[in-house]
């Protein structure tokens, strides 16, 4: 086929105008190190890099805040462990207290203990993470949550919020614990019903009956009673002026000044000290029993009021302990008074572990799955990004190969031109 | 002629003819690197012989014709082939230009970092610093948005100066090629040769016409050509040249339209040009840039909706409700200047309202008759729906096609007039982060349910039962069986009540819902089942909808209370939310996260480029083809003409020889007389 001489040149000229293009894209990619400098020469591997590549930010996302939720739930744990530590003390203290021998200055000991206890479980319960916010106020961070007041009573100023971080696909995590769910919604009573001495039980010369905490035998009809009924019931323990002793129990709905409205005798018997009193529900079978201790003196009658059971704070408890630390000593009355009172505490004090180690049981639940999630995001985070490295990094072998054969074939094209130039006619003649 | 005068006369025609070879042959020798050029070969032939003594004698030579080497279907391969590369060339480049723009902005990087920001203070929603941390990665991303916006704008604005260029050069070519036309016509009278440069000329400046822009030659039958466009209408007749001009599109004045002057006033071709330059520049604008910035702006108006949208569900550090982060540029309608005056005082202004319904083209809104109105796409011309709108008692019209955005129209609009909407296109260019001040972020949630009751400021819990409300979701639209609060003010001033009027322990209990003394509604609650929802409905749209929270338990005391108060500092329900918006589906109803639409708009505009390198990089091949073949057969080869200067020269010196011995005849014949 004729060539003309244009072509030759044209045809020898863009042999190395390509090769050197070839040349100057592969060395771009060595210097680089990514095959991705053209993203239009391979758009696939493209598209997956870039998906790849939010994949692995978003799961880096959740591992931050993963971090974040570990922290937070560390140091709630730990808290709710120093407080669990303060209540075994003082549950010691209060046993130890329950006895007939302590004399005043004991008790005024054992008073400032528990104001000390006192202040030490506000103090926890305020507890502040390293950013200065406190931990059990719910969504209220920047104040402090609980408030003591004057007369050992302590108010919650937080509400019930939560916080959750995501810490994966669809999974959020809860990281924190409202104030009051763990400090003051603890149930009183033994869950279903409290029982509460007449404040007229125990004065110089009057007996020594107690009624501990009771159990529940049907837990819906007492539920339905006591709860849904707002029923109350009045264990009455009477010693006649000879000394013979007997109980009844009443029913009936609060009235407004705090008393019982009684509305009828639903049981009664003689009564011997450390019998156990059934209540009977409704339907006449009996639904719950609390144990009486202790007898009444003579033509005296001792009452206790059993009534649903309400939210009570651990504060509370506290304080009421020391309320019957303060509650005087050395006569009978005096250390029946001291002894229904620490039968109440110890009865608050065991629902407020149970409370806590549940929350407990949560965070440590909370920081298992978060812990295993975290490994599980860190595997899929090397494993994206292999796979993106594999797309959009080079292989040095071939690039550094492929660069030698260009650069080989560029020198064939120069020299190939040089040498077609040299031929022509013109030198002949 | 006969004896010694014809031998002296025949050869000095073989001398004159070898003369003549050689001018041409050093004519092709030196035009071997002129373009266009086409060989020229000397084509002899004998002269007329003479009749002597019942013989014929030759009388020589003459030059019949210089033949230029010249194949119509070569060059017209050339000419088509010259279209198709360079049209296919500048698509290429423009698109290598779109995606360096889209590619090196890392337009996906920008978006996860602002969502980790997010993600950050839902960890700490009271800390300033990560708030002011979350509004740094807001201006980057809003910033990111508006260089790349600006950066398409500037290639859009490239395109209309290299259609200027081209244009300009389009008609200056037909000029000369009409030029070229008349003198062809006035030489072709002259005699029989052909004026070979003045057709090579002509045919180069054919090549040169088809870079620009692809044109169709019909030969004439006197060695004119006519130029035709691709639509059939006339660059070229005979001597006269028609031009194009660029003029403002008739609706975006900032838009460069291709029109044709002809003899009634000047018509609009842009959607009939195709090949050359300016071919490539008007499909580059109109199937790459165009789509690309209205997909950027997609992505940035889907974003900032949701982002503003959260923003609008919770309370900031400051107990109001939150306000927009971003602002984005909005719906852009503008008026075809041949509307009639009557519609001149007309105001349409264009909203979006969902985005997923958004799909990233532009339409034609027409009036038709009776006062519906017309959606079609503004590049296909399809129609998408017709609507006669809602009309206000003001006299406003809404429009909505379920294409994502609304139109109002206030003012008459005469019909048969025409708007262009471009709901997308200002989105990325006008991005902005409105928002400075970082106790602004709305981190907290609108509404907690805390049991017991506020007295003082303190939360005092004496309930019996152990009902709880849940932490509350937004949800559109209300469900069945679930109970509607309205009035309860957002943000809450004071708390709110929802109290239990007697106790219960298995079936269901009723409750209400009091706030400042005043009962909003009531409800009630099967006990022990999965719960009531209590829809809050949010006074304002946006956000609309409703905040919902789970109303459950077992056992209820009379008078029980849950207060709902609003979220405090240390609430992050809100911020939560809005970090999942991260890999919730916004886009394309409901299916892409933001990130994935993102990486759709790169992969569109790579594939595009893809496919036009790989269409540039064939069609170079098929000119290269085309003009090798053409050069093959027209092009100079030195060797060729150097053996041709010896064929020439050596007939010169025999001719000039036998001049000599012709000279010497004569010399012995005068000598012998």
């Amino acid at each position: 086929m004729r060539v003309s001489t244009q072509q030759i040149f044209q045809a020898g000229l863009s042999g190395m105008l390509q090769q050197q293009s070839t040349l100057n894209q592969l060395s771009q990619q060595l210097s680089t190190g990514n095959a991705l400098t053209n993203p239009a020469d391979n758009p696939t591997a493209y598209s997956q890099s870039l998906n790849l590549g939010a994949r692995i930010a978003n799961l880096q996302s959740y591992q931050q805040s993963n971090q974040y939720a570990q922290q937070n739930l560390q140091l709630s744990s730990s808290t709710l462990q120093s407080v669990s530590t303060l209540m075994n003390q003082v549950q010691q203290l209060a046993v130890q207290m329950n006895n007939a021998t302590v004399n005043s200055s004991d008790l005024q000991n054992a008073i400032t203990t528990m104001q000390g206890n006192l202040q030490q479980l506000v103090q926890l319960a305020n507890t502040q993470n390293g950013n200065g916010q406190y931990i059990y106020g719910g969504s209220t961070t920047d104040q402090q949550p609980f408030a003591l007041q004057g007369n050992n009573t302590v108010l919650y100023q937080g509400d019930s919020s939560q916080q959750s971080l995501q810490i994966g696909p669809s999974l959020n995590l809860p990281v924190s614990q409202a104030g009051n769910q763990v400090f003051m919604n603890i149930p009183g009573g033994n869950g279903t019903f409290s029982v509460t001495a007449d404040s007229g039980n125990y004065g110089a010369g009057s007996g020594t009956a107690t009624l501990g905490p009771g159990a529940v035998i049907d837990q819906s009809a007492a539920s339905n009673a006591f709860v849904a009924q707002g029923a109350e019931y009045q264990v009455s323990i009477s010693a006649n002026a000879s000394g013979a002793l007997s109980y009844a129990v009443s029913s009936g709905t609060a009235s407004g000044g705090g008393g019982l409205t009684a509305s009828g005798v639903v049981s009664s018997g003689v009564y011997t000290p450390g019998q156990s009193i059934n209540i009977p529900g409704p339907g006449g079978s009996p639904m719950a029993s609390v144990q009486a201790q202790g007898q009444p003196a003579d033509g005296q009658t001792q009452s206790f009021t059993l009534a649903a059971s309400k939210p009570q704070s651990l504060f509370q408890t506290f304080s009421e302990l020391i309320q019957a630390f303060q509650a005087g000593s050395g006569y009978p009355g005096a250390n029946a008074k001291r002894a229904q009172g620490i039968s109440n505490v110890l009865q608050n004090l065991s629902q407020a572990q149970t409370q806590i180690l549940g929350v407990q049981a949560q965070i440590g639940s909370n920081l298992q799955e978060a812990q295993s999630v975290s490994s599980l995001n860190s595997s899929l985070t090397t494993q994206f990004q292999t796979t993106q490295s594999s797309l959009s990094d080079i292989s040095y072998p071939q690039v550094i190969t492929q660069f030698q054969e260009s650069s080989t074939a560029l020198q064939a094209a120069q020299k190939a031109f040089v040498q077609v130039q040299g031929l022509s006619l013109f030198q002949y003649i | 002629m006969s004896g010694v005068s014809g031998l002296i006369n025949t050869s000095l025609s073989g001398l004159q003819a070898a003369q003549q070879a050689l001018q041409v042959t050093g004519n092709n020798i030196a035009n071997v690197n002129t373009p266009g050029y086409s060989q020229e070969n000397v084509i002899q032939s004998t002269t007329t012989p003479s009749y002597l003594g019942g013989q014929f004698y030759g009388n020589g030579t003459q030059i019949a014709d210089v033949q230029r080497v010249y194949s119509s279907f070569l060059q017209g391969q050339v000419w088509s082939a010259s279209a198709g590369s360079s049209g296919a060339a500048t698509l290429s480049q423009g698109l290598q230009q779109i995606l360096g723009v889209l590619s090196s902005g890392s337009v996906s990087t920008q978006i996860q970092q602002f969502f980790s920001g997010v993600a950050q203070v839902a960890a700490n929603p009271s800390d300033i610093p990560s708030r002011q941390a979350m509004l740094g990665d807001a201006q980057t991303l809003s910033n990111t948005f508006q260089s790349l916006g600006q950066q398409l704008n500037q290639i859009g604005q490239g395109i209309n100066q290299q259609m200027q260029q081209s244009v300009s050069s389009i008609n200056q070519l037909s000029t000369q090629i009409a030029q070229l036309n008349q003198q062809i016509a006035n030489s072709a009278g002259l005699g029989n040769g052909t004026p070979n440069d003045l057709l090579d000329q002509r045919d180069q400046l054919l090549t040169e016409l088809n870079t620009q822009v692809g044109v169709q030659v019909v030969r004439q039958n006197n060695s004119q050509i006519n130029v035709f466009l691709s639509n059939g209408q006339t660059l070229v007749a005979g001597s006269t040249a028609f031009s194009l001009k660029t003029q403002p599109s008739p609706y975006n004045q900032q838009n460069l339209d291709v029109a044709y002057e002809g003899a009634q006033g000047s018509v609009d071709i842009t959607k009939n040009l195709s090949g050359g330059i300016l071919g490539g520049l008007l499909q580059l604008r109109s199937q790459s840039l165009q789509p690309a910035e209205n997909g950027l702006g997609l992505l940035a108006d889907g974003i900032a909706a949701q982002v503003n949208g959260q923003q609008a569900q919770g309370l900031n550090l400051l107990g109001s409700s939150g306000t927009a982060i971003f602002q984005t540029g909005g719906v852009q309608i503008f008026a075809n200047s041949s509307n009639s005056s009557g519609s001149s005082g007309a105001v349409l202004q264009g909203t979006i309202t969902n985005i997923g319904q958004l799909t990233g083209s532009d339409y034609v809104l027409s009036k038709g008759a009776s006062g519906v109105w017309q959606l079609s796409n503004a590049s296909t011309g399809a129609v998408v729906s017709t609507s006669s709108g809602t009309v206000s008692s003001g006299g406003v019209t809404t429009l909505d096609f379920g294409k994502g955005f609304q139109v109002q129209v206030s003012g008459t609009v005469a019909q048969g007039d025409q708007f262009l909407v471009e709901p997308t296109r200002l989105g990325a260019t006008g991005m902005q982060t409105v928002m400075s001040d970082p106790s602004q972020i709305a981190a907290a949630s609108p509404y907690v349910g805390s049991p017991g009751v506020m007295t003082s400021g303190a939360l005092v819990n004496t309930n019996l039962g152990n009902m709880m409300l849940s932490a509350g979701q937004f949800v559109s639209s209300s469900g069945a069986g679930a109970v509607v609060v309205n009035g309860l003010g957002f943000p809450m001033s004071g708390s709110a009540e929802l109290q239990f009027s007697s106790g219960a322990s298995s079936g269901s209990a009723a409750f209400t819902i009091k706030a400042n003394g005043t009962i909003l509604t009531s409800g009630t609650v099967a006990l022990g089942s999965s719960g009531t929802a209590i829809d809050i409905a949010y006074p304002n749209d946006p956000p609309g909808g409703y905040y919902q929270m789970l109303l459950s338990g077992t056992l209820v005391g009379k008078e029980d209370t849950i207060t709902i108060s609003a979220g405090g500092a240390g609430s992050n329900g809100n911020a939560q939310a809005m970090a999942a918006l991260s890999t919730q589906g916004i886009f394309n109803g409901g299916t892409n996260n933001a990130n994935a639409q993102a990486a759709q708009l790169l992969t569109q505009v790579t594939t595009q480029a893809n496919q036009a390198q790989n269409q540039a990089q064939a069609q170079a091949s098929v000119l290269s083809q085309a003009q090798s073949a053409q050069q093959s057969y027209s092009g100079v080869n030195l060797d060729q003409e150097a053996a041709n200067l010896i064929l020439y020269q050596q007939a010169y010196q025999a001719a000039a020889k036998a001049i000599s011995v012709g000279n010497t005849l004569f010399q012995s014949l005068i000598q012998a007389l």
